[in-house]
């Protein structure tokens, strides 16, 4: 029977492509994620974080431009003001809150009015960027920092973009109603601003997670590691996300993405780029790519930083539904940016951002996912039909792992010698199991959540589904 | 060596090297807890003694003689302390820790100390104040650490005795310094404590647009008015970056000699020209100038309306009238809701 041994032999021979692509693909990623912890420890150890507040102040305070936080709340009643009271105490010579109303459905406008004596006002703005229409502004005497916009629902981006409309700050910074920002945020992360004023149009911060924290009056007090297991192994994931390949690619000017947690912009590039786009859930990443593609355009120098220091922290989910509705979202974002921008794939016209930026989102991001799952469902079916060696596969299986844990404490590595903000070794030992862990089904579910943000992407799903959150009131 | 056995030894090398890793973060943990302890209680101890030495405690100099050979916990210390006190006391506690020779020890760690040591000892130097300081901080301009020589300049200028404008030029025309927003601030205490020094250096052909925007922002903040002539001719710059960084230096000098540079800028091609000119005549109260104001509010950019209707607004009687007269003028539709947000603003 030729015919059969032929078929065979084409199986084999497929099988085995299947395989070694999947190992190229695992060693690819693995040997970026290595290139980016020597990176990232490189820019920490050549500018170690300042610790003390004090200094911070005493550095950059005189030389620190005005910065208006914009707020954008929808449905926030429960917490509005203990947030903006938290935001209005932050450590910074000038700054203003523009906190905006995004059409709340429930109380959020008239909390705010109650609790600072609010009264409706008039302000000089510009519609520079588009958004709903502004039914109301309001102020009051004693809080001259604080600005609340009233407008008709149109989104996180249309109400960021409201708030830059009516910023006169040379410096906005985007941040979530609900995150919580350490007192010196704002003085570390402004720090590129200042020392390289003509340059710097954008700034990211670390985002931590808060769950297992001490929380008081709207700020972390006390770091802790989360009692929930989902949690701790999100925290491994925001280091090594954050302080390794935010902090990597800030350092080789290819870094396409500041959260939406937290980030300062220079208004005017932000005007330039048009503001906030419209129409989809990643808003964040759609602006920097959008910043980097302008000044690429010009051929005028910039610059995109990053800040190692944690100033901001956000509450994790801790439910699998809620996690993977997050993650598929995240997923769906960085897809429509990269494909609304595809002319920038590989494209030497926009540099390093073309080439690096935009080639590790197709390998990490947009193969990465169906290559790695496309191997855990072929290979165990190519070695339950005999056609792999079994011997091989655990081998590289154990390589992969090995690999994985090394990044993951390399990340947590990166974290202790600089930073150190976990509270004591019993913290760092925990988390460093959750490191381990990781490895061993969080990664996997993570690549089929991250499939599903494919999915939706394809299917031209919108909306950012249900996304629960338990609130910091019930921090430990 | 087969590749199978390979493949297993890169694995468990892999493992093996993480878990190491982790085993001896958790020890160095363990052993800088104990370590962080102690130099807490340092700190206390010295801002005891520092507070002790205020009240006249003969013992203080004996506690903390020992920790200048630890400068760096006694440079952090010294920084918490001093910005507590003020005046004569500052001097006192700074004097005694000056004839413990801690000028020396802090010198040395900015030479041999690490990049956070460097910084932190220079800033510490910089708050011990006196000629010995000066001296030292001098010194320390010619670290390798771009870091320590801001901050030394910073210091001396801070102490009244800043680089000269032009030696501060020739920093960023070395490359020694970049051209920071706090390098702007030690240029205009050096322009503020020398300004002829500073128009001199203005006259200079090797200066960047940037460094000329720069060195008038200092002029323009600097109160001499002996800076007019040079900022009113620096107004008609060919790079608009100068033309704004001289009409807004003129604005904050607010001499009526620079009315018609002031007037110029309002028609000028660039935005943040006229924009610039608009604030400075609001800032120089020159009545006079309200039309010429008043035909920006329907500049085709936001700024310039938004710093034409403010100007008027700080014109008093003159420039009130010119805003209630555009948003009664339904003809120009654009001037008028900018006069109305104007009015409104106002109150």
């Amino acid at each position: 029977m030729p015919e059969l041994e032929t078929l065979a032999l084409i199986v084999v021979r497929f099988a085995e492509t299947i395989a070694w692509a999947v190992i190229a693909t695992g060693l690819a990623q693995n040997a970026l994620y290595l290139y980016q912890l020597v990176l990232a420890a490189r820019a920490l150890s050549q500018a170690p974080p300042v610790n003390q507040a004090a200094l911070l102040w005493r550095r950059y305070a005189e030389a620190a431009p005005p910065i208006t936080l914009m707020a954008p709340a929808y449905n926030e009643a429960l917490t509005i003001v203990e947030s903006v009271r938290s935001l209005l105490a932050l450590q910074y010579p000038h700054f203003e809150v523009v906190v905006v109303n995004d059409g709340s459905k429930d109380e959020t406008l008239q909390v705010l009015v109650d609790a600072f004596e609010l009264h409706p006002v008039e302000r000089h703005y510009d519609l520079a960027t588009p958004c709903q229409r502004i039914r109301g502004l309001y102020a009051a005497a004693n809080q001259p920092r604080l600005l609340v916009v009233d407008k008709e629902n149109g989104g996180k981006a249309d109400a960021l973009n409201a708030a830059i409309n009516l910023s006169r700050s040379p410096i906005v910074c985007s941040m979530d109603a609900d995150s919580l920002l350490e007192v010196d945020a704002l003085l570390r992360a402004v720090a590129p601003f200042v020392e390289d004023p003509e340059r710097t149009v954008a700034v990211g911060g670390t985002i931590r997670i808060a769950n297992g924290c001490k929380i008081s009056f709207g700020r972390v007090v006390e770091v802790g590691v989360p009692r929930n297991m989902l949690a701790r192994l999100q925290t491994i994931e925001y280091l090594r996300a954050f302080l390794m390949a935010r902090l990597a690619w800030s350092r080789i000017s290819t870094l396409t993405i500041i959260s939406g947690a937290f980030g300062l912009f220079r208004r005017q590039a932000v005007l330039d780029v048009g503001g906030y786009s419209h129409g989809t859930v990643g808003e964040d990443m759609e602006l920097v790519v959008k910043l980097h593609k302008h000044y690429r355009r010009l051929r005028k120098p910039y610059r995109v930083a990053f800040t190692p220091e944690p100033v901001c922290w956000t509450e994790a989910p801790e439910t699998m539904a809620v996690l993977s509705r997050q993650r598929a979202r995240w997923h769906r974002g960085a897809l429509e940016t990269f494909f609304r921008h595809r002319d920038m794939i590989l494209n030497p016209r926009y540099g390093r951002i073309g080439v690096v930026g935009f080639g590790h989102i197709l390998v990490v991001d947009v193969l990465g996912p169906i290559i790695e799952i496309f191997g855990y469902v072929l290979i165990p079916a190519f070695w339950l039909l005999g056609v792999l060696d079994i011997a091989y596969l655990w081998a590289l299986l154990a390589v992969t792992f090995g690999f994985g844990i090394v990044i993951s404490v390399g990340a947590l590595a990166l974290e202790e010698t600089e930073l150190r903000r976990f509270p004591n070794a019993r913290s760092l030992a925990v988390l460093m199991g959750a490191a381990i862990l990781e490895n061993f089904g969080y990664r996997q579910i993570n690549n089929f959540w991250r499939l599903r943000g494919t999915w939706q992407f394809l299917t031209g799903a919108q909306g950012w589904g249900k996304m629960t959150r338990k609130g910091f009131s019930s921090q430990p | 060596m087969s590749s199978l056995t390979l493949i297993w030894v890169i694995a468990l090398v892999l493992i093996g090297a993480a878990l190491a890793w982790m085993s001896g973060l958790i020890l160095a943990r363990l052993v800088k807890e104990t370590r962080a302890a102690d130099r807490t209680a340092d700190r206390k101890m010295i801002i005891q003694a520092l507070s002790g030495l205020l009240r006249g405690q003969a013992e203080a100099g004996d506690i903390l003689a020992p920790f200048v050979r630890r400068p760096q916990v006694l440079a952090e210390a010294v920084l918490d302390f001093q910005g507590l006190i003020r005046g004569a006391d500052q001097e006192r506690a700074m004097g005694a820790l000056r004839r413990l020779g801690l000028i020396p020890a802090l010198e040395t760690r900015i030479i041999h100390g690490s990049r956070d040591e460097r910084l932190t000892s220079v800033e510490a130097l910089a708050a011990l104040g006196g000629e010995e300081v000066k001296a030292a901080l001098r010194r320390a301009i010619r670290s390798k650490d771009p870091n320590v020589r801001m901050a030394a300049i910073k210091g001396l200028a801070d102490a009244g005795a800043p680089p000269t404008p032009s030696r501060l030029l020739d920093y960023v025309g070395t490359g020694e310094l970049t051209p920071s927003r706090v390098y702007s601030e030690v240029m205009r205490q050096a322009v503020a404590a020398a300004p002829a020094d500073g128009l001199l250096a203005l006259q200079r052909h090797d200066l960047s647009s940037l460094m000329r925007a720069v060195l008038l922002d200092a002029l323009g903040r600097s109160g001499a008015y002996e800076a007019v002539p040079a900022l009113a001719l620096a107004a008609e710059d060919p790079a608009p970056d100068v033309r704004t960084a001289a009409v807004r230096g003129l604005g904050r000098l607010q001499h009526p000699a620079a009315a018609s540079t002031l007037a110029a800028a309002l028609t000028d091609e660039a935005w943040t020209v006229r924009s610039a000119g608009a604030e400075a005549v609001g800032a120089a109260g020159l009545v006079r100038l309200a039309p010429q104001v008043a035909a920006l509010l329907d500049d085709p950019e936001w700024w310039v309306r938004f710093r034409a209707g403010d100007a008027l607004g700080k014109l008093g009687k003159a420039g009130r009238g010119q805003l209630e007269a555009a948003a009664a003028d339904g003809a120009r539709p654009v001037a008028q809701r900018a006069a109305e947000r104007a009015l409104a603003e106002i109150g």
